[in-house]
């Protein structure tokens, strides 16, 4: 582990925030977009813990943690949601789902 | 006296302001007007505690001076609230506390129509408003807290001119009173920012700081007859015609009669429209750097004393004659100040309070009595009704026609002797060499022939002779039932008191500045002394040695000798009655001045037609019709329909409801920001 520097961490950090964040945006499947969620959400803890390695300080690590303790409420909220969207419309493509439209 | 307690004489009339707004409708005109009358008169009592406090320590005092706090501090710019009673603050105090005192006395009489009930503790709260603006422009240690009471006194002026306010032109006449005032504001203010721009690093509102400032560096505002000097005081003065009707601003002051009579008594005579005499006097060491501006002060006063006097003579309104004496006096007191004689034109603002206070009192008993008639031709022979009333009236006569020995004698000569010998280069309009001097005391002399003539008449015509209102005691007996038209009566003692003691200030305020030719002692020339500190700078000056003393005797004989013609003329003419009044006059006068004079020389049609009438057109087919209807709004209503077109029609795509497109077009937003980032560094 030791050889490992700081820029691999942090591009693998990027790809992964960016896979995440285009299924987000583009994905129909509301399960999909939580789980890009969480794909981007541990993208930000990979860079966390590549730094406080680098640094050589436990802030960074001790946010990772913090981050998971919120990522495990929000799955859960956002699990919720899905199940209350299907609920509504026997459906969980967000296509069906334009009712914020003026 | 400690000086802290200056702070009293406004706050006193400031108090029963609040008091009687407090208590509006609750306050019966008794009530009200008891407030009001012991709050100015206890503001009169401290008034005449500092006046006397600076006359008996012979000098050793020259002020007293309080500061209540910081008002303003920016840079090096320091404004106080500050109170200051120099010798000259003192003397207007006590014309204002104590003549406005007895005028609230007799309000209490004067407005007891029962259909002023409810609206009389209105009147009360206005004039001790009024009180208290009008001590704060004689009090402000600095231009800004004289400006406050400027614009207030303004204010109370149109308030208690549209007193009446359910009748239209009473109404009007308040809003041309207050947009008459508002020019001339308008022209002090740009006075005051023009010295204060020119003072540069030395800028200073404190009328001491000023003097101090002015007096070691003249070269400031161009030094002693210098451009800058000459706008500033024109400016400033501009204000003064405003506040105190001359020339070319005077058209409000005759209107102004409209208001409640004590309200003309106070404000329109005796009071407010003093109060540029007032600010010339208080900057007189600016005045005097100016011969030119002194000059344009002293011609147009003349003028006004003249004009106005010439309209005077043929006002068959009891109101409006006492309206154009005022002006016509004012002139007068302008005409003193302008050719430098400071203390001349402050002694006459003095007795001028006096007397004509004294005369619109009595022609508001006369108007109350009558039942509000005001036309001289219904009335005549009251004094056989009106003892009191008529006795003092024919006082407050003989001191404004200067009968000697009476107050407006020993004013008006010292101002018309100043006037014949006042050195032609300080008054240099036309040049140093042009005797401006003698012209106005031509003038200034034809004038007082002229105010003898209308004012005789005004007396002859109202307590002399046969009252022609046609109810007298026969008619009265005949009429059987006789309600609101019983004969004419002697007023309340409420009101008859201030007349009297009115009518003793008339007859005796010469006393205070007695002429150095009567063999008075330290009595003579009492206020000149007194005042002279104020004046000091101002003295290197001026001079009046243009003629010789020994004429001053002579000149006055031949003033006497025509003022005693023109009182003939009108007894003549108004009792004796030689024959048909008409035909006389028709034989006497030509027709054009008889209808000129009768119809104010048409200045109010002329300004209609050349000022406010193109304003109006002007306003109406240009400013409304297309600046603001469709400049202004078109560019309101033009920005507001271009968003609504360009929402509707072409970003509406942009909300479609999704989250995820919210979230793309915040993402691309996120992105461009970091890239700016990332590339500007």
């Amino acid at each position: 582990m030791d050889q490992v520097g700081l820029y691999p961490v942090l591009f693998t950090s990027v790809a992964l925030f960016m896979i995440g964040a285009a299924g987000v945006l583009s994905r129909r499947n509301a399960l999909i977009v939580l789980m890009c969620i969480e794909l981007m959400l541990n993208s930000v803890n990979l860079a966390f813990v590549g730094f406080a390695r680098h640094l050589g300080q436990a802030d960074g690590h001790v946010f990772a943690i913090f981050v998971m303790a919120v990522a495990a409420a929000e799955a859960a909220v956002g699990l919720a949601l899905v199940i209350l969207l299907f609920r509504h419309k026997a459906s969980v493509d967000l296509e069906n789902f334009t009712m914020l439209k003026g | 006296m400690n000086p802290a307690l200056l702070s009293l004489v406004p706050l006193f009339p400031l108090l029963g302001v609040i008091v009687i707004a407090l208590l509006n409708r609750r306050a019966s005109r008794l009530v009200a007007g008891g407030i009001a009358t012991a709050m100015v008169g206890l503001s009169a009592l401290v008034s005449f505690w500092t006046l006397w406090t600076l006359v008996s320590s012979h000098g050793q005092t020259p002020m007293l001076y309080t500061r209540l706090y910081q008002w303003i501090s920016v840079g090096h710019l320091h404004v106080d609230i500050a109170f200051l009673a120099d010798p000259l603050s003192a003397v207007m105090m006590c014309v204002v506390t104590g003549v406005g005192a007895l005028i609230h006395l007799y309000s209490i009489g004067y407005m007891d129509d029962p259909a002023d009930a409810d609206s009389t503790w209105r009147f009360f709260a206005y004039m001790n408003l009024f009180v208290f603006a009008m001590l704060l422009l004689v009090m402000g240690d600095n231009f800004l807290l004289m400006f406050v009471g400027w614009e207030g006194v303004g204010l109370c002026s149109y308030l208690l001119i549209g007193f009446w306010y359910t009748n239209t032109d009473f109404a009007k006449a308040g809003k041309k009173a207050f947009i008459a005032n508002r020019v001339g504001d308008f022209s002090f203010l740009l006075g005051v920012f023009m010295l204060f721009w020119a003072l540069g690093d030395q800028a200073t509102l404190t009328f001491a700081q000023l003097q101090d400032t002015l007096v070691a560096q003249p070269q400031l505002v161009g030094g002693s007859g210098g451009t800058l000097v000459t706008a500033i005081a024109l400016l400033l003065f501009g204000g003064a015609t405003g506040k105190s009707a001359q020339i070319p601003l005077f058209v409000w002051l005759p209107d102004a009669m409209a208001g409640p009579t004590p309200v003309s008594a106070l404000i329109h005579a005796a009071t407010m429209v003093t109060s540029g005499i007032y600010m010339i006097c208080r900057l007189n060491f600016l005045f005097v750097m100016s011969p030119v501006a002194m000059g344009v002060i002293a011609t147009i006063g003349a003028l006004t004393a003249f004009f106005a006097a010439t309209v005077a003579l043929t006002q068959t309104d009891i109101k409006k004659v006492l309206a154009y004496s005022t002006v016509s006096q004012l002139g007068y007191m302008f005409l003193g100040v302008g050719v430098g004689a400071f203390t001349a034109g402050t002694f006459h603002l003095i007795t001028h309070a006096f007397f004509k206070a004294l005369l619109f009192l009595g022609a508001g008993a006369v108007i109350h009595s009558l039942h509000h008639q005001q036309d001289m031709r219904h009335m005549g022979g009251l004094l056989k009704y009106m003892k009191i009333t008529g006795v003092t009236m024919i006082v407050a006569w003989l001191a404004i026609i200067g009968f000697p020995g009476f107050s407006g004698f020993f004013s008006k000569d010292e101002i018309l002797w100043l006037t014949f010998s006042a050195n032609p280069a300080q008054i240099a309009l036309f040049g140093p060499e042009f005797p401006l001097p003698k012209i106005l005391w031509i003038i200034g002399a034809v004038t007082a022939v002229l105010t003898a003539f209308y004012m005789s008449r005004l007396i002859f015509l109202t307590f002399f002779g046969d009252y022609r209102g046609g109810h007298s005691d026969a008619d009265a007996a005949a009429d059987g039932h006789g309600h609101g038209h019983a004969p004419p009566h002697e007023v309340s003692p409420l009101m008859w008191v201030p007349l009297a003691a009115l009518a003793l200030l008339a007859m005796g305020g010469g006393l205070i500045n007695l002429p150095h030719w009567l063999p008075s002692g330290e009595m003579s020339g009492g206020l000149h002394h007194f005042l002279a500190p104020v004046f000091a700078n101002s003295a290197p000056y001026l001079s009046f040695d243009g003629a010789d003393e020994s004429l001053e005797m002579p000149i006055m004989g031949i003033t006497l000798v025509m003022v005693f013609i023109a009182v003939m003329v009108p007894w003549f003419l108004y009792l004796k009655k030689p024959g048909d009044l008409d035909e006389t006059r028709r034989e006497l006068v030509p027709d054009l001045l008889y209808r000129g004079s009768l119809n104010k020389w048409w200045i109010d049609e002329l300004y209609q037609a050349a000022i406010i009438g193109p304003i109006l057109v002007g306003s109406r087919h240009f400013l409304w019709a297309i600046v603001d209807a469709q400049l202004i709004d078109g560019a309101v209503n033009g920005v507001a329909s271009a968003m609504s077109g360009l929402s509707s029609g072409y970003s509406r795509f942009i909300q479609d409801g999704r989250v995820q497109t919210y979230a793309l077009v915040l993402a691309a937003g996120a992105a461009v920001l970091v890239f700016a980032f990332a590339v500007g560094g």
